[in-house]
């Protein structure tokens, strides 16, 4: 070795590790952003950008949106707890609006907007009464309102509006909150014994950002009653719910880890130093890795935190292979030691980065902090033995591991002594025989609901919410797309009755449209010439029989536009349903026969059918085949490196890691888990790692064989204890990720002396 | 004119009294219960400015504490309004006409409140949103309503109620700030357990909340 070159490059990964310290500690000290949105982890830029765009603005909306509902036996208290509520949310600051109080001076706003535009505008049903020739049944209505005990109308409406036209349309508005009724100015709804205090908010933060959960938790805390029973849902409680768990579980899963490691450390090698030296690998590995992501994503997600807490497991493999060769005594010094696993460390850190940089190609902006966590820290960690350890660790050889390396040993011979190869088979022929059983149970799951996994308890609360006030959530729509507003609301017209039709035969619960509250200016004008010809020949006699005086005078032609509508009120939805005048969405409430709904409404011009959850679990199944594919590229990609070192012997290199990326995925479906995404993002990393094992084996000579079998069995028991960890997570994705770690480095670990060893002279391997 | 509607029953509440008056003392109105129905005749008479003449209608109507008011008119014409704490609903020829839900009315979310409270007993909710005077003597009572706030959207068009009674309401009399007059009268009333039959069944189940 070069000592100089040596040392002036341990000198310079020192001030770069010093350096990448301040920064974090910088970062730290500024407060660093951590991000937990569920959004950030989805894939982008896959669909065309006006759906892309349509599906975030509802996204968005949705997850600004918050429903509380304050349950009480006496209608009173609840109305109470609203009350005080609401007061305390508009108080706050935390919120831009309320929605709890029935507005009166709304409702005339409401009315004043439309008045002046009466001409135009009919309710679905009384157009379809009079296009069915059903006018009189109209006049009689009017007659019936004026004449009922809900004294509808003076002289004054009814000289403007003659048949009651107006209030007809308001009627059929379909505006949210239509299942809840208002007493004493709130809105309640009534179910069984218990009256429920309904409490809307838009949040004035987001509701994926720390800071603000924190705000809410504080706050709910303080002003949510204690007598009355609470339902809530919203994403800022999904968010929460998740943050909470994410950073709970890093911290627990990532302590158990390092304390378990560092137990076996100690136990194995019953020295203080491969700790302090392992720590020190560790540490500056994390370090290295968590500056420079922050310094090139600006902000760390917090499934990312999750993933790189469990790097310690693969880090500490490098050292792992280098502690062991403290039990070689032919190995004196640490520069001996570094020179026997240098070989094999760099090629398996080689193979391991392309595993890792496959996952740099997946289009998931959190996976791709992960794979960047991880191939920095590797890499810091790496660098972190071959420089410093030969400066740092002056000691000599361990004598206490005879033993221990001869019964490790015995893990390689299984695989090579002659006399066992029908135990070898017997092993083989189980593993396969385990796979076929369980290659019919295996399936594919790509269903985004799976994935997030959201809390049962949130998840009742939700669907109790939307039983209660008939509001489903919008996660289900139509886009409409027409060159210009005109024509977007007459493509809207076109399908209504497809919509009314389907929704009368159950397959949805309900739907806005912007179209039901500013009809087309051409439905406006075919509106008022059919009020003029069926109704106007009546106007006569209805005037005669109700005893007006004055005949009342026609309305104004003045047709109501999109732009007219206010941005706030209870028509603030409709203009969030215009994306721009030619783009706007149809919203659809409690879908219950999506198939069914997408077929009656096919061949509908200018419409799409988007389901946002459909949509990413199509998505989820196109990333799934992709990891597939990324799976067999890191091979490809690989087989360059191998080649140039082993040559013909590259494929037994490469069998142990195929055997147990092949395997995995139905030993896994006998335990019952389901094919994700997630599990084949695992199978890239248990085939780099395997790959990793096989090259310590198969850069290991004869004599030394204990040394790396010890080695390799640390290894797999370290990675095992931080991924093989995630299959206890609560978080599915996690979850789905950490049970093929653990079965997967089971079996490159078992596997891997199939690599053999190194020739001992100039052909042929260690068998 | 829908609160004139609550007015009978509030005036009963306002007394809480359930048995006719007793010999000595001012007349008290009887309190309907939970359970119980009030089943009678009505002729209403609109006067309305603007009009040419009276607008007069007749029929009958059931009241059932909680859960609703069915309003049969009979004369001109028939028809059916139907108003539950669910909202309103108008019939004719068994066809339905109109439907409102009500979150869209919050006068008629203020009626139904005002009723619901006053089936229960309690005048509080009347007292905060009237200024309420009561008159009576040993056969007969009034009570006037007057609204507090003149900025309540669903109350600013009344100027006052009047109700009055014996036993029961017999007259309601609401005027509108613009002169308009609905005058009601109540006949023939009954007052029992709740015994519906299917069609009152079905049409209060249609607003059910």
């Amino acid at each position: 070795m070069r000592s100089r070159a040596w040392r002036w490059a341990a000198w310079c990964w020192l001030a770069l590790v010093l350096f990448a310290g301040g920064y974090v500690v910088q970062r730290l000290h500024a407060g660093i952003q951590l991000q937990s949105s569920v959004l950030a982890l989805l894939p982008r830029g896959a669909r065309d950008g006006v759906a892309d765009q349509a599906q975030q603005r509802v996204a968005e909306a949705g997850a600004r949106r918050i429903v509380l509902l304050l349950g009480h036996a006496d209608p009173a208290r609840a109305r109470a707890a609203g009350h005080e509520l609401a007061a305390a949310l508009t108080a706050s600051g935390l919120v831009r609006g309320v929605t709890a109080l029935v507005d009166g001076a709304a409702q005339q706003r409401l009315g004043a907007l439309y008045f002046p535009h009466r001409a135009g505008l009919l309710a679905e049903a009384d157009r379809a009464a009079l296009l069915a020739g059903q006018a009189p049944l109209l006049v009689q209505r009017a007659e019936a309102m004026l004449f009922g005990p809900a004294g509808f109308g003076d002289a004054r409406l009814l000289a403007s509006d003659p048949f009651l036209l107006l209030p007809g349309f308001f009627g059929a508005l379909p505006l949210p909150q239509s299942r809840l009724a208002a007493e004493d100015g709130q809105l309640v709804v009534h179910d069984g014994g218990m009256t429920w205090a309904f409490v809307a908010a838009e949040l004035a933060g987001d509701s994926f950002a720390l800071p603000v959960q924190h705000a809410f938790a504080a706050f709910f805390a303080a002003h949510l009653p204690t007598d009355v029973t609470v339902l809530r849902t919203g994403a800022l409680f999904y968010a929460t719910a998740g943050a909470r768990q994410a950073m709970g579980e890093s911290s627990t899963l990532g302590a158990v880890s390092l304390v378990a490691t560092v137990a076996m450390i100690l136990l194995v090698f019953r020295r203080i130093r491969p700790i302090l030296l392992a720590m020190l690998d560790i540490g500056v590995g994390i370090t290295f890795a968590s500056a420079c992501c922050l310094w090139w994503f600006r902000e760390l997600h917090t499934v990312a935190l999750l993933f790189g807490a469990s790097l310690i497991g693969v880090a500490v493999d490098y050292s792992l292979q280098y502690f062991a060769a403290y039990f070689d005594p032919a190995a004196r010094t640490a520069r001996d030691r570094l020179r026997r696993v240098l070989p094999g460390v760099a090629i398996g850190l080689g193979t391991t980065l392309i595993g890792y940089a496959t996952l740099l190609l997946a289009p998931f902006p959190g996976l791709q902090q992960i794979a960047a966590f991880s191939v920095l820290g590797l890499t810091g960690s790496f660098l972190t033995v071959a420089l410093w350890y030969p400066v740092l660790d002056r000691a000599g050889p361990l004598p206490h591991g005879g033993r221990l390396l001869a019964l490790l040993a015995r893990h390689w011979a299984f695989w090579q002594a002659p006399r066992l190869l029908a135990a070898r088979l017997g092993v083989v022929a189980l593993a396969v025989a385990a796979a076929a059983a369980g290659l019919p149970r295996l399936h594919a799951d790509d269903n985004v609901q799976h994935m997030q996994d959201m809390p049962a308890d949130l998840r009742r609360q939700e669907a109790e919410i939307q039983r209660l006030t008939g509001n489903g959530g919008a996660g289900q729509f139509l886009l409409v797309r027409a060159a210009d507003a005109e024509s977007a609301l007459q493509v809207q017209e076109a399908v209504l009755p497809r919509l009314e039709a389907a929704q009368a035969s159950g397959l949805l619960a309900g739907f806005q449209a912007p179209a039901q509250f500013v009809p087309s200016v051409a439905r406006q004008r075919d509106n008022a010439a059919l009020v003029a010809r069926t109704l106007g020949p009546l106007l006569p006699g209805h005037v005669a029989a109700i005893g007006l005086d004055a005949p009342p005078q026609p309305a104004p032609e003045d047709w109501l536009l999109p732009a007219m509508l206010p941005q706030d009120g209870p028509l603030a939805l409709v203009r969030a349903l215009v994306l721009d005048p030619g783009t706007q969405l149809v919203l659809l409430h409690g879908v219950a026969d999506l198939p069914a709904l997408r077929e009656a409404m096919r061949d509908a011009p200018g419409i799409e059918l988007v389901s946002l959850a459909d949509d990413w679990s199509a998505l989820f199944g196109v990333y799934r085949r992709q990891a597939l594919w990324l799976l067999a590229l890191s091979v490809l990609l690989m087989l360059p490196l191998l080649a140039a070192r082993y040559r013909w012997a590259t494929p037994r290199v490469l069998a142990p890691s195929l055997l147990a990326v092949l395997l995995t995925p139905p030993l896994a479906a006998l335990f019952g888990l389901a094919f994700t995404f997630f599990n084949a993002m695992a199978l890239v990393l248990v085939l780099s790692i395997g790959v990793d094992y096989a090259v310590f084996c198969r850069e290991t000579p004869l004599e030394r064989r204990g040394v790396t079998a010890l080695a390799i069995l640390l290894a797999a028991l370290s990675t095992t204890l931080s991924f093989g960890m995630l299959a206890a997570s609560e978080v599915f994705a996690v979850r789905a990720f950490g049970s093929t770690m653990l079965i997967g480095i089971a079996l490159a670990w078992l596997l891997a002396p199939l690599a053999g060893g190194k020739p001992i002279a100039s052909g042929g391997g260690c068998a | 004119m829908l609160l004139a509607l609550a007015a009978p029953v509030l005036a009963r509440a306002t007394r809480a009294g359930c048995q006719p008056a007793p010999a000595a003392g001012p007349m008290r109105p009887q309190v309907l219960r939970p359970g119980e129905q009030l089943r009678g005749r009505f002729t209403q008479e609109r006067r309305l400015q603007g009009f040419a003449r009276p607008l007069r209608s007749e029929g009958d109507f059931l009241l059932l504490p909680g859960r609703g008011l069915i309003w049969r008119s009979r004369a001109p014409f028939a028809s059916t309004m139907v108003i539950t704490p669910g909202g309103i609903l108008q019939l004719l020829d068994g066809r339905e006409a109109m439907r409102l839900p009500i979150a869209r009315a919050p006068g008629l979310g203020q009626f139904y409140q005002v009723l619901a409270g006053a089936m229960s007993g309690d005048p509080a909710n009347l007292d905060q949103v009237f200024a309420v005077g009561w008159q009576a003597d040993a056969g007969h009572w009034q009570l006037t309503l007057t609204p507090r706030r003149a900025d309540d959207p669903a109350l600013a068009s009344i100027a006052s109620i009047a109700v009055s009674g014996s036993r029961l309401v017999e007259a309601v009399e609401v005027r509108k700030a613009n002169g308009d007059a609905d005058l009601m009268a109540f006949h023939d009333q009954q007052v029992g357990p709740a015994v519906l039959d299917a069609a009152e069944q079905a049409l209060l189940s249609q607003l059910a909340p």
